[in-house]
């Protein structure tokens, strides 16, 4: 019971299985005695069918990545903010765009932290490591909007 | 299809014009004669009118005489005063009629002293009758009146015929303008039409070239900017995407780099580090290629903006290298610029880092940037609008600067003018400054010599 409780449950859609694994390696890495447990779905039909399945307990934060088939990123911080059941979890965009339009949209959206997929594995562990290692109050709630993405490397 | 000159067109107006204007004179000046014409003609008729009803009021005037010479009534006394009173008025007023005619005026003098002579004729016969009712006239005197009267009847025929004979000559002309006027009034409106159809053909002739050129333009437009659309995006989507597998890359290399590199042979980590090198300056490629894809004018505004705050936010950005490099940023000159400010960011971040990565080593970085107001015609440039104002920019340092041969070379995307590997760019910022300063409707101008530094002179409009 202390185990469950203490063990972090966090989920990532990305429809790019390299990304996947590279995401679960860093997270195997930054938790090497299994303290994270990680839910991998592949497009946001799958992750609402997740969800579905295993809320309650809701997870700690979900990964989200924006370009994905059947259901994208922005329709599934959507569904998820409209849900009463779900519009509480923290949501992190992960996505390989930099581009201000896409990170405005995700913010008025209602997502709560942007990260543009790093370029390097040991930053990718570090950026990883820096969102997990916010409390679940400063994760659920939406910071300033200079402050939403997070960039490792400056 | 031969073409009008907007010289030739404005003769052929002016000309129309003349015609126009000359005939309008000509048919004003042929109705005013007629008008005259049909005055005078009018005025020979009243004259012989008067002439006529002159002498038959004398006539009257014997008839009344001899009425009372008859009779002895006095009705025909007053009758015979009123008639000689109206026959003063008329003479009075023949005069008046022929004071333009000198002619006509002597034999008026001579007409009303035959009048004169036969009123008192008429008057004397009356006085001898009232004195002596019982007088018979002798017929000896009724034969000087006769004579008196035909006199009388002779000049006024002359006088009537002389006035005729005026008339004739003024219906003559008369009719010979009649004829001429319908000719001017054609000629008028045939000229007026002519000059129509000339005006129309040429107008309508203009209208369809410029219609034509207009649409071609307009196509040619469309086209153009839908290629440009195309090529944006196709640069856009290429790098967008193209950053996809090169990041997979950079991650793999780094996560053999993190974790494996004690496994590896000497020589497999350095071609590792190779590989990871070669990976970085690809994805600075396509980043820096992105921005260039990235850059449109139209969705910026232009803002006043003060120059050194912009400087100072670069500094700030580039701190760790400017303080690597002992450089030194000075501004000088007018502070107030009129620009797109995140652009123009960019292009001066792009310069001071271009002078940067090109310093003298032997030397402290000094970069001098400055700012003046010109008058397009004062720098002989491209095709500035001579009387509009420019902000001249010019950023200078004292790096290695470059063979000046290569100053129009160096604004070319990944254009290098320096083979050494020290100096590495991507061959994309100028490219970029180049872009910006388009954006802007300006200029920029590249100057260096080797070993001295490099200057680049931007003109915005202000």
């Amino acid at each position: 019971m202390f185990l469950k409780t203490a063990m972090k449950n966090i989920f990532l859609t990305d429809d790019d299985a390299d990304d996947c694994m590279l995401f679960s390696e860093a997270l195997q890495e930054i938790f090497p005695d299994s303290e994270a447990k990680l839910t991998i779905t592949n497009d946001g039909v799958k992750l609402m069918q997740a969800l579905e399945d295993s809320v309650p307990p809701a997870p700690e934060v979900i990964f989200l990545d924006l370009n994905m088939p059947r259901k994208n990123g922005f329709e599934c911080i959507e569904e998820i903010r409209n849900s009463p059941k779900y519009k509480n979890i923290p949501i992190v965009i992960f996505s390989t765009s930099s581009n201000n339009d896409i990170v405005d949209k995700t913010y008025q959206h209602g997502a709560n932290y942007y990260i543009c997929k790093p370029q390097s594995y040991p930053l990718l562990k570090k950026t990883i490591a820096f969102v997990l290692s916010f409390d679940l109050k400063k994760l659920s709630q939406q910071p300033m909007r200079e402050k939403f993405v997070i960039n490792m490397a400056s | 299809m031969d073409r009008f000159s907007p010289f030739q067109i404005k003769i052929i107006f002016v000309l129309a014009s003349v015609v126009l204007i000359s005939l309008s004179v000509f048919s004003y000046l042929r109705i005013n004669s007629l008008l005259k014409s049909s005055a005078s003609l009018n005025h020979t008729n009243i004259v012989k009118l008067e002439l006529e009803s002159i002498f038959s009021r004398i006539k009257d005037a014997d008839s009344e005489q001899r009425g009372y010479v008859l009779t002895k009534d006095t009705v025909y006394i007053n009758q015979f005063k009123s008639t000689l009173s109206d026959i003063k008025k008329r003479q009075q007023r023949l005069e008046n009629l022929t004071s333009d005619n000198y002619s006509q005026q002597k034999n008026l003098q001579l007409l009303n002293g035959l009048i004169a002579k036969r009123i008192a004729h008429m008057n004397a016969v009356l006085k001898d009758v009232k004195a002596t009712p019982t007088l018979k006239i002798s017929t000896e005197r009724w034969l000087a009146a006769r004579a008196i009267m035909s006199d009388l009847r002779k000049q006024t025929d002359k006088m009537v015929n002389e006035e005729q004979f005026l008339m004739k000559l003024r219906t003559k002309s008369l009719v010979k303008e009649t004829a001429l006027t319908p000719l001017f009034t054609i000629s008028l409106i045939i000229g007026s039409i002519l000059v129509l159809i000339l005006s129309y053909y040429s107008i309508n002739k203009e209208l369809k070239i410029s219609y034509l050129l207009k649409s071609d333009l307009e196509k040619n437009n469309e086209s153009l900017a839908l290629m440009n659309k195309e090529l944006e995006s196709f640069t856009y989507i290429s790098s967008h995407d193209l950053q996809e597998p090169l990041r997979k890359i950079q991650t793999f290399v780094t996560r053999i780099i993190d974790s494996e590199l004690e496994n590896l042979s000497d020589s497999n980590k350095i071609y590792l580090k190779k590989t990871n090198e070669s990976a970085n300056r690809m994805q600075a490629l396509i980043r820096d290629l992105l921005a260039y894809s990235r850059l449109k004018a139209e969705i910026f505004p232009i803002e006043n903006t003060n120059l050194q705050q912009i400087v100072d936010e670069i500094e700030s950005t580039l701190e760790e290298e400017i303080h690597e490099k002992n450089a030194s940023v000075v501004v000088k000159g007018d502070k107030e610029l009129k620009i797109i400010v995140s652009q123009f960011r960019q292009l001066l971040t792009n310069l001071i880092s271009n002078s940067i990565k090109f310093s003298d080593p032997e030397r402290p970085l000094s970069i001098v940037i400055e700012n003046q107001l010109v008058k397009g015609s004062d720098f002989g440039h491209k095709n500035p609008v001579l009387d509009k104002n420019y902000s001249k920019i010019t950023v200078r340092d004292n790096g290695i600067g470059f063979d000046s041969q290569y100053k129009d070379r160096i604004f070319e995307v990944f254009q290098r003018v320096h083979n050494d590997m020290n100096y590495k760019g991507t061959g994309i910022g100028l490219a970029i400054v180049k872009k910006i300063v388009e954006n802007h409707e300006g200029f920029i101008d590249a100057d260096g010599k080797i070993g001295a530094g490099a200057t680049f002179t931007i003109y915005l409009p202000a």
